[in-house]
Protein backbone atom coordinates (compact mmCIF):
# COMPACT_ATOMS: atom_id res chain seq x y z
CA UNK A 1 0.00 0.00 0.00
CA UNK A 2 1.24 3.14 -0.95
CA UNK A 3 -0.23 6.20 1.73
CA UNK A 4 0.53 9.90 1.43
CA UNK A 5 0.04 11.63 4.79
CA UNK A 6 -1.36 14.39 3.54
CA UNK A 7 -3.87 13.09 1.47
CA UNK A 8 -7.43 12.83 2.44
CA UNK A 9 -7.83 9.56 4.55
CA UNK A 10 -9.50 6.67 3.02
CA UNK A 11 -12.57 5.08 4.17
CA UNK A 12 -10.73 1.93 5.34
CA UNK A 13 -8.41 4.68 7.58
CA UNK A 14 -12.02 6.22 8.77
CA UNK A 15 -13.71 3.50 10.05
CA UNK A 16 -10.41 2.56 11.65
CA UNK A 17 -10.45 5.85 13.38
CA UNK A 18 -13.87 5.39 14.73
CA UNK A 19 -12.87 2.11 16.23
CA UNK A 20 -9.53 2.99 17.75
CA UNK A 21 -10.51 4.34 21.00
CA UNK A 22 -11.67 0.39 22.11
CA UNK A 23 -15.62 1.50 22.41
CA UNK A 24 -17.82 -0.46 20.50
CA UNK A 25 -19.42 1.89 17.90
CA UNK A 26 -23.00 0.76 16.09
CA UNK A 27 -22.29 0.24 12.03
CA UNK A 28 -24.85 2.82 11.85
CA UNK A 29 -23.11 5.70 13.50
CA UNK A 30 -20.71 4.89 11.16
CA UNK A 31 -22.11 4.57 8.33
CA UNK A 32 -24.18 7.90 8.40
CA UNK A 33 -21.19 9.94 9.99
CA UNK A 34 -19.08 8.69 6.66
CA UNK A 35 -22.06 8.97 4.34
CA UNK A 36 -21.56 5.40 3.19
CA UNK A 37 -24.10 2.14 3.32
CA UNK A 38 -23.89 -0.16 6.47
CA UNK A 39 -22.55 -2.83 4.08
CA UNK A 40 -19.75 -0.29 2.83
CA UNK A 41 -19.08 0.05 6.55
CA UNK A 42 -18.73 -4.23 6.76
CA UNK A 43 -16.54 -3.96 3.94
CA UNK A 44 -14.39 -1.52 5.40
CA UNK A 45 -14.23 -3.58 8.76
CA UNK A 46 -13.51 -6.93 6.46
CA UNK A 47 -10.62 -5.28 4.96
CA UNK A 48 -9.39 -3.82 8.63
CA UNK A 49 -9.78 -7.81 9.63
CA UNK A 50 -7.71 -8.96 6.54
CA UNK A 51 -4.87 -6.83 7.61
CA UNK A 52 -4.56 -8.37 11.29
CA UNK A 53 -7.22 -6.30 13.35
CA UNK A 54 -9.14 -8.27 15.67
CA UNK A 55 -12.92 -6.54 15.22
CA UNK A 56 -15.59 -8.11 17.00
CA UNK A 57 -19.24 -7.21 16.23
CA UNK A 58 -21.56 -7.31 19.02
CA UNK A 59 -25.15 -7.79 18.29
CA UNK A 60 -27.36 -4.33 19.05
CA UNK A 61 -24.10 -2.68 19.99
CA UNK A 62 -22.00 -2.55 17.01
CA UNK A 63 -17.85 -3.17 16.35
CA UNK A 64 -15.26 -3.25 19.00
CA UNK A 65 -12.35 -3.41 18.41
CA UNK A 66 -9.21 -4.57 20.51
CA UNK A 67 -6.41 -1.98 21.30
CA UNK A 68 -4.67 -3.83 23.60
CA UNK A 69 -1.02 -4.06 22.58
CA UNK A 70 -1.09 -7.74 22.16
CA UNK A 71 -4.19 -8.01 19.42
CA UNK A 72 -3.28 -4.26 17.41
CA UNK A 73 -1.43 -6.31 13.87
CA UNK A 74 2.54 -5.67 14.55
CA UNK A 75 2.52 -4.23 11.02
CA UNK A 76 4.04 -1.21 10.20
CA UNK A 77 1.23 -0.25 8.10
CA UNK A 78 1.55 3.51 6.47
CA UNK A 79 -1.32 4.79 8.55
CA UNK A 80 -0.52 3.50 11.66
CA UNK A 81 3.30 4.68 11.20
CA UNK A 82 1.97 8.59 10.59
CA UNK A 83 0.81 9.17 14.13
CA UNK A 84 4.38 8.80 15.52
CA UNK A 85 6.22 10.96 12.55
CA UNK A 86 7.39 14.55 13.66
CA UNK A 87 9.58 14.51 11.13
CA UNK A 88 9.33 17.62 8.10
CA UNK A 89 9.13 15.89 4.96
CA UNK A 90 10.87 12.28 5.35
CA UNK A 91 8.20 9.59 5.50
CA UNK A 92 5.10 11.43 4.70
CA UNK A 93 4.86 9.23 1.83
CA UNK A 94 4.87 5.82 2.49
CA UNK A 95 5.22 2.31 0.35
CA UNK A 96 4.31 -0.32 2.38
CA UNK A 97 4.26 -3.97 1.50
CA UNK A 98 3.98 -7.37 3.24
CA UNK A 99 6.86 -8.81 1.37
CA UNK A 100 9.18 -6.88 -0.83
CA UNK A 101 12.22 -8.29 -2.64
CA UNK A 102 15.04 -5.32 -1.61
CA UNK A 103 12.96 -2.44 -0.23
CA UNK A 104 16.30 -0.37 -2.25
CA UNK A 105 15.14 -2.15 -5.28
CA UNK A 106 11.42 -0.78 -5.05
CA UNK A 107 12.97 3.05 -3.81
CA UNK A 108 15.08 3.11 -6.58
CA UNK A 109 11.98 2.08 -8.87
CA UNK A 110 9.97 4.91 -7.26
CA UNK A 111 13.00 7.34 -7.27
CA UNK A 112 13.16 6.84 -10.82
CA UNK A 113 9.66 7.16 -12.29
CA UNK A 114 9.73 10.85 -10.38
CA UNK A 115 8.46 9.54 -6.35
CA UNK A 116 9.50 13.21 -4.27
CA UNK A 117 12.43 13.38 -1.84
CA UNK A 118 11.49 12.33 1.83
CA UNK A 119 9.35 9.09 0.44
CA UNK A 120 9.80 6.05 2.13
CA UNK A 121 9.85 1.85 1.31
CA UNK A 122 8.91 -0.10 4.63
CA UNK A 123 8.59 -4.22 4.05
CA UNK A 124 7.92 -6.42 7.14
CA UNK A 125 10.13 -8.99 5.28
CA UNK A 126 12.59 -8.97 2.16
CA UNK A 127 12.87 -11.90 0.10
CA UNK A 128 16.70 -10.85 -0.95
CA UNK A 129 17.12 -8.17 1.24
CA UNK A 130 20.93 -7.47 0.28
CA UNK A 131 24.06 -6.01 1.97
CA UNK A 132 26.72 -4.45 -0.42
CA UNK A 133 27.58 -6.71 -3.27
CA UNK A 134 24.94 -8.76 -3.02
CA UNK A 135 25.37 -10.13 0.24
CA UNK A 136 22.12 -10.64 2.02
CA UNK A 137 20.47 -9.41 5.04
CA UNK A 138 18.68 -11.23 7.30
CA UNK A 139 14.62 -10.14 7.34
CA UNK A 140 12.80 -12.16 9.85
CA UNK A 141 9.06 -11.04 9.45
CA UNK A 142 7.89 -8.21 11.31
CA UNK A 143 10.98 -8.59 13.98
CA UNK A 144 13.29 -5.84 12.36
CA UNK A 145 13.61 -2.46 10.56
CA UNK A 146 13.59 -2.59 6.67
CA UNK A 147 13.47 0.71 5.36
CA UNK A 148 15.22 2.41 2.49
CA UNK A 149 14.45 6.22 1.97
CA UNK A 150 14.64 8.56 -1.42
CA UNK A 151 17.17 11.54 -0.82
CA UNK A 152 17.70 14.14 -3.67
CA UNK A 153 20.29 16.56 -2.51
CA UNK A 154 21.21 18.88 -4.96
CA UNK A 155 25.12 18.38 -4.79
CA UNK A 156 27.76 17.46 -7.53
CA UNK A 157 28.48 14.04 -7.31
CA UNK A 158 32.11 14.41 -6.00
CA UNK A 159 30.37 15.69 -2.61
CA UNK A 160 28.46 12.68 -2.36
CA UNK A 161 30.69 10.66 0.81
CA UNK A 162 28.98 12.34 3.74
CA UNK A 163 26.11 10.68 2.91
CA UNK A 164 27.21 7.05 3.29
CA UNK A 165 27.61 7.71 7.03
CA UNK A 166 24.02 9.17 7.49
CA UNK A 167 22.59 6.19 8.03
CA UNK A 168 25.04 5.10 10.83
CA UNK A 169 24.47 8.39 12.60
CA UNK A 170 20.77 8.06 12.79
CA UNK A 171 21.05 4.60 14.01
CA UNK A 172 23.91 5.99 17.02
CA UNK A 173 21.25 8.47 18.38
CA UNK A 174 18.28 6.21 18.05
CA UNK A 175 20.25 3.82 20.25
CA UNK A 176 21.63 5.90 22.23
CA UNK A 177 17.68 7.50 23.12
CA UNK A 178 16.87 3.70 24.42
CA UNK A 179 20.15 4.08 26.73
CA UNK A 180 22.81 2.02 24.45
CA UNK A 181 26.39 2.35 23.11
CA UNK A 182 26.93 1.99 20.50
CA UNK A 183 29.84 2.04 17.83
CA UNK A 184 30.31 2.10 14.13
CA UNK A 185 32.14 -0.29 12.46
CA UNK A 186 33.40 2.32 9.49
CA UNK A 187 31.79 3.50 7.30
CA UNK A 188 28.53 2.39 7.82
CA UNK A 189 27.58 -0.76 10.18
CA UNK A 190 26.75 0.13 13.66
CA UNK A 191 27.55 -2.87 16.53
CA UNK A 192 26.60 -2.76 20.45
CA UNK A 193 28.54 -4.69 22.62
CA UNK A 194 31.00 -6.52 19.54
CA UNK A 195 27.53 -7.61 17.86
CA UNK A 196 26.13 -6.00 14.43
CA UNK A 197 22.52 -4.25 15.24
CA UNK A 198 22.67 -2.45 12.14
CA UNK A 199 23.19 -2.66 8.50
CA UNK A 200 23.47 0.46 5.63
CA UNK A 201 23.16 0.24 2.14
CA UNK A 202 23.47 2.99 0.31
CA UNK A 203 22.99 3.22 -3.41
CA UNK A 204 23.34 6.69 -5.46
CA UNK A 205 22.31 7.14 -8.56
CA UNK A 206 23.87 10.02 -11.22
CA UNK A 207 23.02 12.38 -13.72
CA UNK A 208 25.84 13.60 -15.15
CA UNK A 209 28.14 15.21 -12.84
CA UNK A 210 25.42 15.63 -10.25
CA UNK A 211 23.71 13.56 -7.53
CA UNK A 212 20.26 12.39 -9.36
CA UNK A 213 19.15 10.50 -6.34
CA UNK A 214 20.37 8.60 -3.30
CA UNK A 215 18.54 5.42 -1.83
CA UNK A 216 19.21 5.05 2.03
CA UNK A 217 18.56 1.61 2.69
CA UNK A 218 18.70 0.72 6.62
CA UNK A 219 18.47 -3.16 8.17
CA UNK A 220 17.54 -2.30 12.12
CA UNK A 221 17.44 -5.16 14.52
CA UNK A 222 14.32 -4.10 16.78
CA UNK A 223 12.54 -7.12 18.02
CA UNK A 224 14.99 -10.35 16.97
CA UNK A 225 15.28 -12.81 19.87
CA UNK A 226 17.79 -15.26 17.64
CA UNK A 227 19.83 -14.93 13.90
CA UNK A 228 21.64 -17.65 12.15
CA UNK A 229 24.92 -18.54 12.74
CA UNK A 230 27.25 -16.02 11.28
CA UNK A 231 28.29 -12.62 11.98
CA UNK A 232 27.67 -12.02 15.68
CA UNK A 233 24.47 -10.24 15.69
CA UNK A 234 21.90 -8.67 18.49
CA UNK A 235 18.96 -6.62 18.46
CA UNK A 236 17.17 -3.56 20.68
CA UNK A 237 15.14 -6.30 22.18
CA UNK A 238 18.11 -8.49 23.51
CA UNK A 239 20.11 -5.75 25.21
CA UNK A 240 16.90 -4.04 26.35
CA UNK A 241 14.97 -7.29 27.36
CA UNK A 242 11.30 -6.12 26.15
CA UNK A 243 9.89 -5.84 22.76
CA UNK A 244 9.86 -2.55 21.16
CA UNK A 245 6.95 -1.09 19.46
CA UNK A 246 8.70 -0.61 15.96
CA UNK A 247 6.74 2.44 14.73
CA UNK A 248 8.25 4.19 17.86
CA UNK A 249 11.48 2.85 17.10
CA UNK A 250 10.89 4.08 12.88
CA UNK A 251 9.82 7.61 13.73
CA UNK A 252 12.94 8.01 16.09
CA UNK A 253 15.32 6.48 13.23
CA UNK A 254 13.96 8.76 10.64
CA UNK A 255 13.49 12.07 12.76
CA UNK A 256 17.31 11.63 13.42
CA UNK A 257 17.88 10.78 9.17
CA UNK A 258 16.02 14.25 8.54
CA UNK A 259 17.95 16.21 10.98
CA UNK A 260 21.28 15.03 9.58
CA UNK A 261 20.15 15.51 6.25
CA UNK A 262 19.46 18.81 6.90
CA UNK A 263 22.90 19.47 8.45
CA UNK A 264 25.01 17.90 5.27
CA UNK A 265 23.47 20.78 3.52
CA UNK A 266 25.12 23.15 5.55
CA UNK A 267 28.55 21.60 6.78
CA UNK A 268 29.56 18.03 6.50
CA UNK A 269 32.39 17.79 9.18
CA UNK A 270 30.68 17.41 12.00
CA UNK A 271 29.31 14.00 10.71
CA UNK A 272 33.01 12.89 10.26
CA UNK A 273 33.75 14.06 13.42
CA UNK A 274 30.94 11.91 14.68
CA UNK A 275 32.12 8.96 13.04
CA UNK A 276 35.28 9.30 14.22
CA UNK A 277 34.13 9.47 17.88
CA UNK A 278 31.56 6.40 17.65
CA UNK A 279 34.31 4.56 15.49
CA UNK A 280 34.49 0.87 16.48
CA UNK A 281 38.23 0.62 14.52
CA UNK A 282 40.61 3.29 15.85
CA UNK A 283 43.40 2.16 18.10
CA UNK A 284 42.88 -1.67 16.72
CA UNK A 285 44.66 -4.06 14.46
CA UNK A 286 42.56 -4.37 11.63
CA UNK A 287 42.61 -6.39 8.24
CA UNK A 288 41.17 -4.80 5.01
CA UNK A 289 40.12 -6.86 2.19
CA UNK A 290 38.59 -6.67 -1.53
CA UNK A 291 39.20 -3.95 -3.07
CA UNK A 292 42.32 -3.03 -1.48
CA UNK A 293 44.45 -5.47 0.46
CA UNK A 294 46.54 -4.85 3.86
CA UNK A 295 47.08 -5.15 7.18
CA UNK A 296 47.86 -2.68 9.90
CA UNK A 297 46.64 -0.28 12.66
CA UNK A 298 43.30 1.99 12.14
CA UNK A 299 44.82 5.31 13.08
CA UNK A 300 41.95 7.97 12.21
CA UNK A 301 39.28 9.03 9.94
CA UNK A 302 40.51 11.54 7.23
CA UNK A 303 38.71 14.67 6.87
CA UNK A 304 37.38 13.29 3.66
CA UNK A 305 35.76 10.12 5.59
CA UNK A 306 38.54 7.95 4.05
CA UNK A 307 40.15 5.26 6.85
CA UNK A 308 43.48 5.85 7.54
CA UNK A 309 45.95 2.88 8.60
CA UNK A 310 49.29 2.61 9.16
CA UNK A 311 50.98 -0.32 8.04
CA UNK A 312 54.50 -1.79 8.67
CA UNK A 313 56.74 -1.85 5.42
CA UNK A 314 59.21 -3.62 7.16
CA UNK A 315 60.88 -3.47 11.11
CA UNK A 316 61.77 0.38 10.36
CA UNK A 317 59.74 1.95 8.02
CA UNK A 318 55.96 2.67 8.48
CA UNK A 319 53.36 4.36 6.09
CA UNK A 320 49.93 5.43 6.57
CA UNK A 321 47.50 4.43 3.76
CA UNK A 322 44.16 6.36 2.68
CA UNK A 323 41.98 3.58 2.41
CA UNK A 324 38.32 4.04 0.77
CA UNK A 325 37.51 0.65 -0.48
CA UNK A 326 36.89 -3.09 0.69
CA UNK A 327 35.99 -4.40 3.58
CA UNK A 328 37.14 -3.88 7.38
CA UNK A 329 37.25 -6.58 9.96
CA UNK A 330 39.50 -5.96 13.18
CA UNK A 331 41.64 -8.63 13.66
CA UNK A 332 40.85 -11.58 15.74
CA UNK A 333 44.16 -11.93 18.16
CA UNK A 334 44.57 -15.47 18.12
CA UNK A 335 48.65 -15.40 17.24
CA UNK B 1 46.28 7.54 -17.98
CA UNK B 2 49.14 5.16 -17.95
CA UNK B 3 51.00 3.48 -20.85
CA UNK B 4 48.54 1.04 -21.28
CA UNK B 5 45.71 3.17 -21.52
CA UNK B 6 47.27 4.80 -24.18
CA UNK B 7 48.22 1.32 -25.88
CA UNK B 8 44.86 0.99 -26.03
CA UNK B 9 43.90 3.99 -27.67
CA UNK B 10 46.44 3.29 -30.20
CA UNK B 11 45.36 -0.34 -31.04
CA UNK B 12 41.70 0.90 -30.81
CA UNK B 13 42.83 4.01 -33.34
CA UNK B 14 44.72 1.50 -35.94
CA UNK B 15 41.41 -0.96 -35.96
CA UNK B 16 38.99 2.10 -36.97
CA UNK B 17 38.39 4.19 -40.12
CA UNK B 18 39.42 7.04 -38.12
CA UNK B 19 42.48 9.33 -38.34
CA UNK B 20 42.77 11.42 -35.44
CA UNK B 21 41.92 10.52 -31.80
CA UNK B 22 42.32 13.64 -29.48
CA UNK B 23 41.26 13.31 -25.56
CA UNK B 24 41.44 15.80 -23.45
CA UNK B 25 40.96 15.56 -19.63
CA UNK B 26 40.24 18.52 -17.16
CA UNK B 27 43.63 18.19 -15.67
CA UNK B 28 44.86 19.68 -19.05
CA UNK B 29 46.30 16.22 -20.12
CA UNK B 30 46.13 15.82 -24.04
CA UNK B 31 46.80 13.09 -26.17
CA UNK B 32 46.78 13.63 -29.90
CA UNK B 33 46.84 10.16 -32.05
CA UNK B 34 47.36 10.32 -35.89
CA UNK B 35 46.96 8.62 -37.85
CA UNK B 36 48.44 8.77 -42.08
CA UNK B 37 45.64 9.89 -44.00
CA UNK B 38 45.96 7.63 -47.02
CA UNK B 39 45.51 4.65 -44.51
CA UNK B 40 42.57 6.45 -42.35
CA UNK B 41 40.70 6.48 -45.88
CA UNK B 42 41.39 2.95 -47.31
CA UNK B 43 38.03 1.11 -46.50
CA UNK B 44 37.90 -1.93 -48.82
CA UNK B 45 36.67 -0.82 -52.08
CA UNK B 46 34.21 -3.46 -53.62
CA UNK B 47 35.79 -5.63 -56.77
CA UNK B 48 34.59 -3.78 -59.74
CA UNK B 49 32.29 -5.40 -61.76
CA UNK B 50 31.92 -4.93 -65.46
CA UNK B 51 29.17 -3.28 -66.74
CA UNK B 52 28.17 -1.90 -63.16
CA UNK B 53 30.21 1.25 -63.31
CA UNK B 54 26.48 3.01 -62.10
CA UNK B 55 26.73 0.00 -59.22
CA UNK B 56 30.03 1.31 -58.14
CA UNK B 57 29.32 5.08 -58.50
CA UNK B 58 26.56 4.62 -56.20
CA UNK B 59 29.37 2.53 -53.69
CA UNK B 60 31.58 5.19 -54.39
CA UNK B 61 29.40 7.91 -53.13
CA UNK B 62 28.07 6.05 -50.61
CA UNK B 63 31.67 5.12 -49.47
CA UNK B 64 32.59 9.14 -49.57
CA UNK B 65 29.61 9.27 -47.48
CA UNK B 66 30.70 7.11 -44.77
CA UNK B 67 34.14 8.18 -44.80
CA UNK B 68 33.26 11.66 -44.20
CA UNK B 69 30.84 10.72 -41.47
CA UNK B 70 33.54 8.47 -39.71
CA UNK B 71 35.90 11.84 -39.50
CA UNK B 72 32.88 13.81 -38.46
CA UNK B 73 32.03 11.16 -35.61
CA UNK B 74 32.28 11.76 -32.32
CA UNK B 75 34.51 9.56 -30.35
CA UNK B 76 34.82 10.47 -26.61
CA UNK B 77 35.96 9.00 -22.93
CA UNK B 78 34.10 8.81 -20.30
CA UNK B 79 35.87 9.69 -17.55
CA UNK B 80 35.43 8.59 -13.78
CA UNK B 81 33.43 12.02 -11.14
CA UNK B 82 34.99 9.82 -8.45
CA UNK B 83 37.62 7.90 -7.03
CA UNK B 84 36.57 4.16 -5.88
CA UNK B 85 36.07 0.95 -7.25
CA UNK B 86 34.29 -0.15 -10.51
CA UNK B 87 32.10 -2.37 -11.07
CA UNK B 88 30.82 -3.39 -14.37
CA UNK B 89 27.48 -5.45 -12.78
CA UNK B 90 25.39 -4.67 -9.84
CA UNK B 91 25.82 -7.87 -8.15
CA UNK B 92 28.52 -9.91 -8.68
CA UNK B 93 26.04 -12.68 -10.56
CA UNK B 94 24.36 -10.13 -12.52
CA UNK B 95 24.95 -9.37 -16.15
CA UNK B 96 27.44 -6.19 -16.41
CA UNK B 97 25.51 -2.95 -17.34
CA UNK B 98 27.38 -2.79 -20.87
CA UNK B 99 29.18 -4.92 -23.18
CA UNK B 100 31.23 -3.68 -25.79
CA UNK B 101 29.63 -2.77 -28.76
CA UNK B 102 26.27 -1.87 -26.56
CA UNK B 103 24.33 1.34 -27.91
CA UNK B 104 23.32 3.48 -24.57
CA UNK B 105 20.58 6.30 -24.45
CA UNK B 106 20.91 9.04 -22.30
CA UNK B 107 20.32 8.28 -18.83
CA UNK B 108 21.67 4.25 -18.43
CA UNK B 109 23.44 3.08 -16.36
CA UNK B 110 27.03 2.33 -17.51
CA UNK B 111 28.49 0.82 -13.99
CA UNK B 112 28.97 1.32 -10.02
CA UNK B 113 31.80 3.04 -8.89
CA UNK B 114 32.07 2.54 -4.80
CA UNK B 115 33.80 4.30 -2.38
CA UNK B 116 33.59 3.78 1.14
CA UNK B 117 30.43 1.53 0.52
CA UNK B 118 28.62 3.88 -1.38
CA UNK B 119 27.58 2.70 -4.47
CA UNK B 120 27.35 5.28 -6.90
CA UNK B 121 25.37 4.10 -10.23
CA UNK B 122 26.80 6.15 -12.91
CA UNK B 123 24.61 7.06 -15.95
CA UNK B 124 25.58 8.33 -19.60
CA UNK B 125 25.02 11.36 -20.36
CA UNK B 126 24.97 11.05 -24.31
CA UNK B 127 23.63 8.11 -26.77
CA UNK B 128 26.01 6.14 -28.04
CA UNK B 129 27.67 3.03 -28.48
CA UNK B 130 30.95 1.71 -25.94
CA UNK B 131 33.64 0.77 -28.35
CA UNK B 132 35.76 -0.15 -25.46
CA UNK B 133 36.00 -0.66 -21.96
CA UNK B 134 39.45 0.84 -20.54
CA UNK B 135 39.09 -0.63 -16.88
CA UNK B 136 38.86 -4.13 -15.64
CA UNK B 137 36.07 -4.83 -13.08
CA UNK B 138 36.97 -4.15 -9.16
CA UNK B 139 39.90 -2.70 -10.25
CA UNK B 140 40.84 0.70 -7.83
CA UNK B 141 40.06 4.13 -9.89
CA UNK B 142 41.11 7.28 -9.83
CA UNK B 143 39.07 10.71 -10.25
CA UNK B 144 39.09 11.40 -14.01
CA UNK B 145 40.54 7.90 -14.78
CA UNK B 146 39.25 7.38 -18.37
CA UNK B 147 36.00 4.24 -17.99
CA UNK B 148 34.58 3.77 -21.58
CA UNK B 149 35.66 4.71 -25.04
CA UNK B 150 31.63 5.66 -26.55
CA UNK B 151 31.21 6.39 -29.94
CA UNK B 152 28.49 9.29 -30.61
CA UNK B 153 25.48 7.56 -32.43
Amino acid sequence: MYYNKNNTPDSMQKTLEFLKSGEAVSGEIISQSLGVSRNAVWKQVQNLKALGFEIVAERNVGYRLLTDQSHLPDRLYPFLVFPFLRTKKLGNAIFWEMEISSTNDKATELAKTGAEEGTIVLAETQSKGRGRRGRSWESATSKGIYLSAILRPQRPLAQSSPYTFLGAYAVVRVLEDYGLKAFIKWPNDVYVAEKKISGVLTELSAIGQDIGHIVLGIGLNVNQKEFSPGVPATSLSLELNRNLQRAEVLAKLLLYLEEGYERLKKDTKWLIELTREYSLLLGKEVVVTGGMELEGTAIDIADDGALLVRVKENIQEEKVVKVWAGDVSVRQKQR
Amino acid sequence: MDLRDVRDLIKLLDESNLAKLEIEDPNGFKLILEKEQSQAITPKRPVPVRGAESVLDDHKKLEDKIVARDIDQEMMTITSPMVGTFFRAPAPDADPFVKEGTVVEVGDTLCIIEAMKLMNEITSEFRGRIVKILVENGQPIEYNQPLFLLERV
